[in-house]
């Protein structure tokens, strides 16, 4: 039957031999000759082989980045992956021209299997979205991961402590009640970005279409995982405008620090008992040391602007010693100006006036005298 | 029609080439040696706790006489205004005849727990301007802020005007209520208190964790697989890795400043209310009249232009300038094309106003 199936005459088998190739450009690369793991697993853990293989020789400074790279390098392979077997049965299964949709939605339906898997587990699978393994809270999850969260749990670790331990037991069972609370509301956030994930697989199928009715076409791998990646941005830019996130989000960080500062008291508890110094010893310093600076600094500001003022009195005494000198010269030059004044009184008197001096006579006191 | 233009021998070609990339790749990585942290020349010329006041060496002989002190946000390091030689806004001005002054607030550690937004603004960036007043025999000097920076600088405007001539803010928040900001509303619920009564300084990586929080798939996913089309040109790795260094070169926050900034500003945008409390004294925008110039960017995802814009409501300058940049909150500084325009642009708002 004659049919548009681009895939329907491709050998898959060749295909496997030529990404066994692909997949040795690795080993070719490697200084280490290991078995070749193709046959019997996926791409990524292809890489993974590789990765123990050279991993050991790369310098610290660029060794996280480096793994932050083969992180998102697995996912990229998993993406490529499923819809390298999507094409595969294509060719099998496409009779009509377009069986293609069914057996792409029957294959995202599958993907979405996988978020549900992720949603059961604390736990990540390679599809789920990357960032998941930055999680700040990701060491604590490592840390303490053999506690399996559950609400049932939660009531048992409210059971009162008895007897002469009764503390202990409590503060045991506070720390256990608390880290169950975190993970609850860990498992909670997991399970929104499962949600998104199932989401942005509905939403890349729905892009697929709108490419093949525009007739644009998908020609790489790449462009797939942009495709996918550009679905679940959009998807979460979306919730993460929501009031629902912004509390689930919270939620996780503020059962975390609860935790956590618990988690600080049960450790100075420790350290008191073997007589060291506690966080909480350490921060009383601190806090004293910053209201020493600032009492300093507010000093040092008084001492400026009594520096500032004694300088500016010194100024104003020195203007008044100025002052006084120059009242003293101007003293004396008026004193000269009154001698020539009496000079030529005196030189008057000597000579008298042509015009007559009117001379006038005191007026007396009036009133009583008093005997 | 199916869209899919892909057959077996595509398929296996690319992950060929995929594969053929990442292993020179790594071996690319490991002859890629440091990247610079500032390449500009500057010498300390105060220094208080962890804070170093840098200047900078003229590179010009027409200079400014008013200098410009930059005041970088405490998070992430202030060398991604000196990145590169091709990629520095401190180089642009400097260029263009500025005489630049830098904040390195350094790392915070434990001992630092307790400085608060006071310390910062009325402490440590005061003493900076009184440093450089004094050595540059000014009265006052121009202030540019970056991001949390700008927004000390504007807090810092209020309350010391008679030290700023001008003031230049970059993508800088003022309200932080905005629709769009999603870092607000990713903040807005967390209980601030008892975190940094939990934890004492907030870690940087948990900030940086924020910040990717915000376009997770993207800047968590795709950048590193982009990464890969570039790995085997060194020249290109290593900007790459200059800036990735940058991104997770995060100090700490000392505690208490970071309580009264998450509260004051995110939680309750007291800012444009009038009433973020720095110490003893209230901040109130509308006091500032000095000429403003405010530069934000267009697809900016941290500081959304409106959150920025809102600061032409708050103040009372006569003379008030904005500059929409086309780029992100980052790119505006180390893009190229940031680098023709905007250091000649805040040279020539400057010169305008202080010779």
């Amino acid at each position: 039957m004659a049919t548009d199936n681009m895939y329907s005459n491709i050998d898959w088998a060749k295909l496997q031999q030529q990404y066994t190739d692909a997949v040795s450009a690795f080993y070719s690369n490697s200084n280490q000759k290991i078995n070749n793991p193709l046959h019997n697993n996926g791409w990524g853990q292809a890489m993974d082989y590789w990765w123990q293989s050279v991993a050991g020789q790369l310098p610290e400074d660029n060794k996280i980045m480096l793994e932050t790279l083969m992180d998102q390098s697995r996912v990229y392979y998993s993406v490529s992956e499923q819809f390298t077997n999507l094409f595969s049965d294509i060719a099998k299964d496409a009779k009509g021209p377009d069986d293609w949709q069914k057996i792409l939605f029957s294959h995202l339906e599958n993907m979405k299997s996988m978020f549900d898997q992720f949603q059961s587990q604390s736990g990540m699978t390679s599809m789920a979205p990357g960032m998941m393994g930055m999680s700040p809270m990701n060491m604590w999850n490592q840390a303490l991961s053999s506690i399996v969260p559950d609400e049932t749990i939660d009531k048992l670790f409210q059971v009162p402590g008895v007897g002469l331990t009764k503390d202990l037991q409590e503060k045991t069972q506070k720390t256990m009640r608390l880290w169950n609370d975190y993970q609850l509301n860990n498992q909670k956030y997991n399970a929104a970005f499962a949600m998104l994930g199932k989401q942005a697989l509905d939403n890349l199928g729905e892009d697929i279409l709108a490419r093949a009715k525009s007739g644009e076409k998908i020609s790489s791998l790449k462009e797939i995982y942009n495709m996918w990646i550009d679905a679940n941005e959009d998807v979460f830019a979306e919730y993460a405008k929501t009031e629902e996130f912004s509390k689930l989000y919270a939620a996780q960080v503020n059962s975390l620090v609860k935790f956590k500062s618990h988690y600080n008291e049960l450790n100075d508890d420790l350290l008191k008992s073997l007589n060291m110094p506690t966080a909480k010893g350490m921060e009383s310093i601190a806090r004293q040391q910053n209201a020493i600076k600032k009492e300093l600094r507010d000093n040092r500001e008084e001492q400026s602007k009594l520096l500032e003022g004694l300088e500016k009195i010194r100024v104003d005494i020195e203007q008044l010693k100025g002052n006084k000198s120059s009242v003293k010269k101007k003293t004396t030059s008026g004193n000269k100006k009154v001698q020539k004044k009496s000079q030529a009184k005196s030189a008057a008197k000597k000579s008298p006036p042509k015009t007559a001096v009117k001379k006038t006579t005191p007026k007396r006191k009036t009133g009583k005298k008093s005997k | 029609m199916n869209p899919f233009d892909l057959n077996p021998q595509a398929i296996s070609k690319e992950i060929l080439d995929f594969n053929n990339k990442l292993a020179s790749g790594v071996n690319t990585f490991t002859n890629l040696g440091e990247t610079p942290t500032g390449v500009s020349d500057k010498e300390s010329v105060y220094s208080e706790d962890k804070l170093v006041l840098y200047h900078y060496k003229s590179r010009s002989k027409k200079q400014n006489k008013v200098p410009v002190l930059i005041v970088y946000a405490l998070v992430n390091r202030p060398y991604m205004a000196d990145l590169q030689e091709d990629r520095s806004l401190i180089r642009g001005l400097l260029d263009a005849g500025m005489d630049v002054y830098l904040i390195d607030w350094g790392y915070p550690d434990d001992a630092d727990r307790y400085l608060s937004l006071d310390d910062y603004i009325n402490g440590y960036i005061d003493n900076c301007v009184d440093v450089i007043c004094k050595r540059s025999k000014q009265k006052k000097i121009n202030l540019l802020g970056i991001c949390q920076g700008g927004t000390f600088s504007l807090c810092y405007t209020s309350l010391h005007q008679d030290k700023v001539a001008n003031l230049i803010t970059t993508v800088t928040p003022v309200d932080f209520h905005t629709k769009n900001d999603m870092l607000s509303h990713l903040a807005r619920h967390v209980d601030t208190d008892a975190c940094v009564d939990a934890l004492g300084n907030i870690s940087g990586d948990l900030l940086n964790w924020s910040f990717m929080m915000l376009k997770p798939f993207r800047l968590m996913g795709q950048k590193y697989m982009d990464l890969v089309d570039i790995i085997d040109d060194e020249t290109k790795l290593k900007n790459f890795m200059t800036m990735e260094n940058w991104i997770f070169d995060s100090p700490d926050q000392a505690g208490e400043a970071y309580r009264e900034f998450i509260k004051q500003f995110y939680q309750e945008n007291k800012l444009i209310k009038a009433s973020v409390k720095i110490g003893e004294d209230i901040v109130d925008l509308e006091k500032i009249t000095i000429p403003i110039l405010n530069i934000y960017a267009k697809h900016d995802h941290l500081v959304p232009p409106d959150a920025s814009r809102a600061l032409k409501g708050c103040i009372s300058s006569d003379d008030y300038s904005e500059m929409e940049f086309p780029g992100g909150h980052i790119g505006i500084y180390v893009s190229s094309r940031a680098q023709k325009t905007l250091p000649p642009a805040i040279a020539e708002w400057v010169n305008k106003r202080t010779k």
